[in-house]
C-alpha cells in the first residue's frame, strides 16, 4: 500500500501506483545516502581497501569531512566538486593524508595492511611482465598468436578474486581481528587476515611459485 | 587500471584455449591448465603454459642487484638486507642466470615484506620469547577413550520453524497458530509446511504444547535417527547472555547486535558476551580446559578460519584449517634443496615492534608448514570405509572429517573438534524451494556421514551439534521468504545421544501480546534456551568438569540461567 493516500482518485482506489513507488524509493535512497552515518561507515572501509587497516580517528574524520563537503585541499590543489558524496574528494583525502605519505609513518608497526591475494598475484604479473607466449614445442599450426588471460575460480585457490565474493559481506569483515600473534595481543584489525588460512596460504604460495617456474 | 586487462574475459576462439573448467592446474598446484602433454619442468622453456613472466634483469647484474630490483618492484623496497642476503646465497647455486633469477623471484614472493605493507625488523632468535611449540605427537592414547564433536554450522539463519514444525497439539492448536502466522488465509497457503509434507515424530516430552512435531519432508535421515533415539531437538533456542522476555530483551542484551548476521554468528561462536576471554571461542576454550587436564585434543575447521575453535594462545594447539579436499602441500617440487627451510628462515622471528602485518603473515606461514606436513603424512594412510552417495561440496567436507578422525591415534589425541559450515540459509526469498534444495543436501550429509562413522566403529564416540545464528521471522515477507529473527530450534545427534525427545520450550503462540511474553513483531521469538543449554551437557560428555571453574571458563554466561534450562550430560547422553 502506498504511503500517500490516494482515495480521491477513483481510478486507483487508493492503491499504489508506479509513480508512488518511484517517489518512495527515491525518498528512502536519499534517506540512506544523506544519513549522518553514511560517511563514517564508508570511510574506514574504503581506507582499508587503500591499504590502511587501522586508520586513526583523525584520519577517518578528515575523510568524512571530505565526503560530506565534497572537497579536499592538499598542497594548494583542490579536489572534488564541492557536492556531498564526491568520491574524488574522498579518495584524495585518503591518499594524500599525512598518514599515507609521511615517510615516518612506516616506522609504526601498526601501519599498513596485509595485501589481498588477488593484488599480490597481479603485482607479480605486472611487475614481472607476464605475457602470453605459445611454446614452439606444440604440434600443428597455431590458431591464435595471443590469448586473453582469465583467472577462473581464482578465489577458490588463493582466497579472493574479482567479482567473486560469496555474499554481500565480501571476503572479509572490516573489524576482523586475527586470533593469534601480535595483532591478537594488540587487538588491531586486519580484514585480509581472515582469508589467510592454511588452504589459501598453500594456494597462493604454490600458485605464485608455479607461475614463476612453469608460467602457470 | 592496467591489471584489469589481464582480468578481462577475452574469449579466445582457438581450440587450444585451455579448458579452465577444472580449476586446479595439473602442474604442481598451479593456477591454470596446460596446453600440451608432458610433465612440468622448470627449464625456462615454459612448454606447459600459454604465457610466462618475461621480465629479465639487466645483463651482467649481480644477484644482489637483481634481488634489490625485485625488492623494489615487488615489495616497494621493504625487503630487509638480511633477507636479501639469505635469498642471494640460497639461489647462487643454481646452474644458470635464468634459474637463478627464478629462484630469487620465488623466495621474494614468500616473504612477509611481499605479503604485507609492513616494515620488518628481524630479531636474533630468542628461545624464551618463542610461543610454546605445538605439542609433539605423543604415544597414542587408547582408542576407547576417543571422542569427537562435529559442530555443524548452517550459516545464514535457518528457517527452523519449517525444519521442526508443530504437528498434533492440544489444547492449543499450535499447528494452526503456526500456519496462520506464516500467512495461511482464505486466499493463500503462506510459507508454513502442510502436514502432508512433514514427517511426524513423537515429542516424548509432556511439557511441550504438542504431543508430536513434524520434521521437514527432505530430512528423513534425521527423522530416522530421532526414532532410533539417536537425535534430539532443543526448541526455541538462540543466543542469550541471560534470560529475557519481550519486554526487557534490549536491556538484557544491550551489547549484542541482535538480528545481524555477523553479530549473532560471532556471539554464537564465542559465547562470551562480556569478553572475559577475549579472542577465544567456546570450542577453543573447551579444548584448552581439556589440555590443562592432560587430555590431548585437536581442532579442525573445514571452511576457513573459525573463531569457534580458537583458545588462549599457548594453552593448546592452534586449529588446523583444511578444505573439502583435504590437506594441500606447499612447494612439493622445490627448485633448490631445503627450499622450505629457506622460506621459513626468511619468515623468521621479528622484534616486538616489527610491522604486525608481516609478522602475522610469517607466523601463519610457519604454522601452515608445520601443520600441513604433520597432517598430510597421516591422511595419506587412511581410506573411506563406505561408498558415499552424495558428492557435493557439503558432503566432501564431512568425508574429510571422517578421514581426519581416523588419524587421531597418529596425532596422539583423544579428542577432536570439527567445525563444518554450509551456507546459503539466509532465505529472504522463496523459502520453500530453497529449503527443499538445502535440506536435501543436509540429509545427504547426515545419512552418508553417519553410515561412515558407524562403519569406522566410532558412532558412540561422535556427537554432531547443529547451530545457526538465528531463526527466521514466522511472518513472511513479500518475496515468499522470511527475514531475520531470533529463537529457533536446533538438533544434535550421535551414538551416545539420548535421543527421541524435543527439549526446550516450544512456543504456543506467535502473535505479540502472548501469555509467555516471548513474541516480538513479525513473529520473532525471544529464545527460552540459550546456546549454553546444548553446550553444557555436551562439554561435560567431552570431559569438562561441570562443577568448579572449568565450566565457567567454557561457558562464562551459563550461571546466569536457572539450572533447569541447562541440560547436563545425563539429560543429553546415555
Amino acid at each position: 500500500m502506498s504511503l500517500m493516500p490516494d482515495g480521491a482518485n477513483s481510478a486507483t482506489h487508493g492503491e499504489m501506483t508506479v509513480k508512488d513507488a518511484q517517489y518512495e524509493t527515491e525518498a528512502i535512497l536519499d534517506e540512506y545516502f544523506y544519513h549522518p552515518n553514511t560517511a563514517p561507515f564508508l570511510c574506514p572501509r574504503v581506507m582499508q581497501r587503500f591499504g590502511f587497516s587501522n586508520p586513526s580517528g583523525r584520519y577517518i574524520a578528515s575523510c568524512v569531512e571530505a565526503y560530506r563537503t565534497g572537497s579536499y585541499t592538499s598542497g594548494g590543489v583542490s579536489f572534488g566538486t564541492g557536492k556531498y558524496g564526491d568520491l574524488a574528494a574522498m579518495a584524495a583525502s585518503i591518499v594524500l593524508d599525512r598518514e599515507a605519505t609521511d615517510p615516518a609513518i612506516v616506522l609504526d608497526p601498526a601501519h599498513g595492511n596485509m595485501r589481498e591475494p588477488i593484488l599480490k598475484l597481479t603485482n607479480l604479473m605486472r611487475s614481472m611482465d607476464y605475457r602470453t607466449h605459445i611454446p614452439e614445442t606444440l604440434d600443428g599450426p597455431l590458431m591464435q598468436t595471443s590469448y586473453g588471460i582469465k583467472l577462473p575460480s581464482i578465489a577458490a585457490k588463493i582466497g579472493n578474486g574479482p567479482y567473486m565474493f560469496p555474499s554481500v559481506f565480501s571476503y572479509y569483515l572490516p573489524g576482523y581481528i586475527p586470533t593469534s600473534g601480535s595483532m591478537a595481543k594488540t587487538q588491531l584489525a586486519s580484514p585480509e587476515a581472515s582469508i589467510v588460512t592454511t588452504p589459501n596460504i598453500a594456494g597462493i604460495i604454490n600458485g605464485l611459485l608455479s607461475l614463476i617456474k612453469y608460467g602457470k | 587500471m592496467l591489471y584489469l586487462e589481464y582480468l578481462s574475459t577475452h574469449t579466445s576462439t582457438s581450440l587450444l584455449n585451455p579448458n579452465f573448467s577444472k580449476g586446479l592446474g595439473s602442474c604442481k598446484e598451479g593456477l591454470s591448465t596446460d596446453p600440451g602433454y608432458g610433465s612440468c619442468v622448470e627449464d625456462g622453456q615454459y612448454t606447459e603454459s600459454y604465457g610466462h613472466l618475461f621480465y629479465e634483469p639487466a645483463a651482467n647484474s649481480s644477484l644482489v642487484e637483481q634481488a634489490e630490483e625485485l625488492s623494489l618492484l615487488l615489495t616497494a623496497g621493504r625487503l630487509t638486507n638480511d633477507n636479501i642476503d639469505k635469498i642471494v646465497s640460497a639461489c647462487s647455486a643454481r646452474p644458470d642466470a635464468g634459474s637463478q633469477f627464478r629462484c630469487l623471484q620465488q623466495l621474494v614472493v614468500t616473504s612477509g615484506e611481499f605479503h604485507s605493507t609492513s616494515e620488518v625488523t628481524h630479531a636474533v632468535v630468542d628461545e624464551a620469547s618463542q610461543p610454546a611449540p605445538a605439542r609433539k605427537l605423543q604415544e597414542s592414547t587408547a582408542p576407547e577413550d576417543y571422542k569427537a564433536i562435529v559442530y555443524y554450522n548452517l550459516a545464514g539463519g535457518v528457517d527452523s520453524y519449517n525444519m521442526l514444525a508443530p504437528y498434533s497439539c492440544s489444547p492449543i492448536d499450535v499447528y494452526d497458530n503456526y500456519r496462520k502466522v506464516r500467512g495461511q488465509s482464505e486466499l493463500a497457503e503462506g510459507i508454513g509446511m502442510p502436514l502432508d509434507r512433514l514427517l511426524e515424530i513423537p515429542a516424548n516430552n509432556t511439557e511441550q504444547p504438542c504431543s508430536s512435531f513434524g520434521i521437514h519432508e527432505m530430512l528423513p535421515a534425521l527423522r530416522d535417527l530421532y526414532l532410533d533415539e539417536e537425535a534430539l531437538f532443543i526448541a526455541n533456542a538462540g543466543f542469550l547472555s541471560a534470560p529475557a522476555t519481550a519486554d526487557n530483551y534490549r536491556d538484557v542484551l544491550d551489547k549484542t547486535r541482535l538480528f545481524s548476521h555477523d553479530g549473532m554468528a560471532l556471539e554464537m561462536k564465542l559465547l562470551d558476551v562480556h569478553d572475559k576471554y577475549v579472542g577465544t571461542g567456546v570450542g577453543g576454550r573447551m579444548l584448552d580446559t581439556l589440555y590443562q587436564a592432560g587430555i590431548n585434543a585437536n581442532a579442525f575447521s573445514v571452511d576457513g578460519e573459525q573463531e569457534l575453535l580458537v583458545g588462549t594462545p599457548g594453552q593448546g594447539d592452534s586449529p588446523f584449517i583444511v578444505n573439502s579436499e583435504g590437506v594441500v602441500e606447499i612447494n612439493d617440487d622445490p627448485s633448490i634443496e631445503n627450499m622450505n627451510e629457506v622460506i621459513k628462515d626468511i619468515n623468521g622471528a621479528s622484534t616486538i615492534d616489527s610491522g604486525v602485518f608481516a609478522e602475522t603473515w610469517s607466523s601463519k606461514l610457519l604454522d601452515t608448514f608445520a601443520k600441513t606436513e604433520l597432517l598430510k603424512a597421516e591422511l595419506d594412510k587412511v581410506s573411506l570405509q563406505t561408498t558415499w552417495t552424495a558428492d557435493h561440496s557439503d558432503a566432501r567436507e564431512f568425508k574429510t572429517v571422517t578421514q581426519i578422525m581416523q588419524t587421531a591415534a597418529a596425532r596422539g589425541v583423544s579428542r577432536d573438534l570439527f567445525f563444518v559450515r554450509t551456507s546459503g540459509w539466509d532465505t529472504h526469498s522463496d523459502v520453500d524451494a530453497r529449503l527443499i534444495e538445502k535440506f536435501t543436501r543436509v540429509n545427504d550429509c547426515i545419512r552418508d556421514f553417519v553410515a561412515e562413522v558407524k562403519a569406522l566403529g566410532l558412532w558412540s564416540k561422535v556427537t554432531l551439534v547443529q547451530f545457526t545464528e538465528f531463526g527466521r521471522t514466522l511472518d513472511q515477507n513479500s518475496n515468499n521468504g522470511a527475514d531475520h529473527a531470533w529463537g529457533g530450534h536446533h538438533f544434535m545427534l550421535g551414538g551416545s545421544v539420548k535421543g527421541a525427545t524435543v527439549l526446550g520450550k516450544y512456543p504456543k503462540e506467535f502473535e505479540q501480546g502472548d501469555a509467555d511474553n516471548l513474541v516480538l513483531s513479525r513473529g520473532r521469538m525471544v529464545p527460552t534456551s540459550p546456546w549454553d543449554s546444548m553446550w553444557y551437557g555436551t562439554a561435560e560428555w567431552f570431559g569438562v568438569n561441570a562443577t568448579g571453574p572449568d565450566m565457567d571458563k567454557v561457558l562464562p554466561m551459563h550461571k546466569n540461567f536457572p539450572s533447569d534450562v541447562l541440560y547436563d550430560k545425563n539429560q543429553l547422553f546415555l
